[in-house]
């Protein structure tokens, strides 16, 4: 019985010592090309970022906003009482964004900031359709996170889509510009954007 | 000197054995999965993969009613899930018989024509709208196809799986001929020691098996399959089933080679060692003495 043990010991550590120098030697040879491949395949891995994004506040002395949020996220949501709109506002104008909501043209200021603010919204029926049926004074309101924004609309204009010096962006005073394409009930491209100006109401 | 031509070639049969496990193992899960058609269509059903592609095809369809202008409603029931899976399947079925099967899109179009024309009823259509009603029309189709089969991955996924079925089913025949023969090797050797033979037969078995633990611990460790993020959430998550279930078989393979080896090991060593134990036994020189004075006295 003692012999059968101590065969089967050596046997054990040989099988572990086989193990150990193929991987060693696969390692020496092929080391650098494996982590290179590993690192490679690797790219398709995107890791979900489960943090809970830092809630947005602003500095009421300097308007400055702090935790800006990611690009695609949503912010706040705008109303429209007027034309029963109550929608979410994304930072971001891409597809995704639009179909859900209203997206943020990511080149203007935040409510609050005391600059332009630009928001873009499809034409359709849950949306921006209505947009005709608005009239001077009637009430925007944003909220947020850090506030709550009404804005008073004081112009209604129909623009071009690439006329972009009738959306101007600038820091020195706080305009709010929503637009939707134009016609609002028209079928495939629109060359044509109504644009709605709306200033803070206090 | 013949004992160490002995353990010579015991070893390197010892290896050989090694290494055709270890591949043939590769090999086999390969073979059962990747060039398996049900595998893949097992891990289409298991992850409900059908559910949420025509979530993503209706998800891709709004894109476009939002910038035509047209009502949401003439996207509605354009496609059915039945055909979303019926497609999907002939697309799979195309793949492993290396057939390129085209995505239909008559009965779509048919319908959203039917669903526009509805929605546009007593509107005069001008030539302009007409035209842009075509061109929706196409880009939902065209969306349709592309969201199921992405076309040129298609091309290059019935490029290269014949070629490797091709490698992989001489590959299996070849590392199990090789394995057999270096088993049968390493115990004919010396019929003396048979089951010190078996014994040592065990080593490559069990070897192969903790190698083929540390490639799967490797792998979960080091490549993040739970990550994995291509095409769309559909693709992906039965993408990530489908290697993780790849993965999993290395595992099983290891399992299945350490027990065999473990048993080869102990069985041969205890049935070599009380052989060896009862020849000692016999063969002991005062036992030796005893029959001989046994024989003398005769």
């Amino acid at each position: 019985m003692k012999h059968a043990i101590k065969a089967t010991i050596r046997n054990l550590i040989v099988a572990f010592l086989l193990v150990v120098i193929f991987f060693g030697i696969l390692r020496l040879f092929l080391g650098r090309q494996i982590d290179l491949n590993v690192s490679l395949v690797n790219k398709i891995a995107v890791e979900k970022n489960n943090k809970q994004p830092e809630i947005m506040t602003i500095d009421l002395e300097t308007n400055l906003i702090q935790n800006y949020p990611e690009y695609g996220a949503k912010y706040a949501t705008i109303e429209i009482p007027k034309i029963e709109v109550n929608l979410p506002v994304y930072f971001g104008t891409t597809l995704d964004v639009l179909q859900n909501g209203v997206g943020h043209d990511s080149a203007s200021f935040f409510p609050g900031e005391g600059g332009s603010i630009i928001y873009m919204g499809h034409n359709a029926e849950k949306m921006f359709r209505r947009f005709s049926e608005l009239t001077i004074d009637d009430i925007i309101t944003v909220t947020t996170a850090y506030g709550t924004f009404d804005y008073k609309i004081y112009d209604m204009q129909l623009i071009g889509e690439t006329e972009l010096d009738k959306l101007p962006v600038q820091k020195n005073e706080e305009i709010l510009m929503c637009y939707t394409c134009y016609p609002f009930n028209n079928i495939g491209y629109t060359t044509q954007r109504y644009v709605v100006y709306a200033k803070p109401r206090s | 000197m013949k004992k160490v031509i002995e353990i010579i070639i015991r070893s390197i049969l010892i290896i050989i054995l090694f290494i055709s496990l270890l591949g043939f193992s590769i090999l086999n899960i390969i073979s059962k999965t990747i060039c398996t058609e049900n595998y893949a269509l097992q891990k289409l059903e298991e992850t409900n993969y059908y559910g949420n592609i025509y979530t993503q095809i209706k998800s891709d369809f709004r894109n476009y009613i939002f910038q035509s202008g047209l009502d949401e409603s003439v996207i509605d029931d354009v496609v059915t899930l039945d055909e979303v899976k019926e497609d999907t399947k002939k697309m799979i079925t195309g793949i492993y018989n290396g057939i390129s099967e085209e995505i239909k899109v008559d009965k779509i179009e048919e319908r959203l024509n039917n669903n526009i024309n509805k929605s546009l009823e007593g509107r005069s259509l001008t030539p302009e709208i007409r035209e842009a009603i075509q061109v929706f029309v196409n880009q939902i189709t065209t969306q349709y196809e592309e969201t199921l089969s992405k076309t040129i991955y298609q091309n290059d996924i019935y490029k290269y799986y014949s070629k490797i079925e091709n490698i992989v089913r001489n590959g299996e025949k070849i590392t199990i001929v090789v394995a057999l023969i270096s088993g049968i090797l390493i115990i004919a050797i010396n019929f003396k020691k048979l089951f010190k033979n078996i014994g040592f037969l065990g080593i490559p078995f069990l070897s192969a098996g903790i190698s083929c633990k540390v490639i799967y611990a490797y792998i979960t460790k080091e490549i993040y399959i739970q990550h994995f993020t291509i095409l769309n959430d559909a693709v992906s998550i039965t993408l990530r089933e489908y290697l993780l279930g790849i993965v999993k078989e290395i595992s099983k393979y290891g399992y299945i080679y350490i027990i065999i080896g473990t048993i080869l090991i102990i069985f041969g060593n205890i049935v070599h060692g009380k052989k060896y134990h009862s020849h000692k036994k016999n063969n002991h020189p005062e036992k030796k003495m005893k029959i001989r004075s046994g024989n003398l006295s005769q």
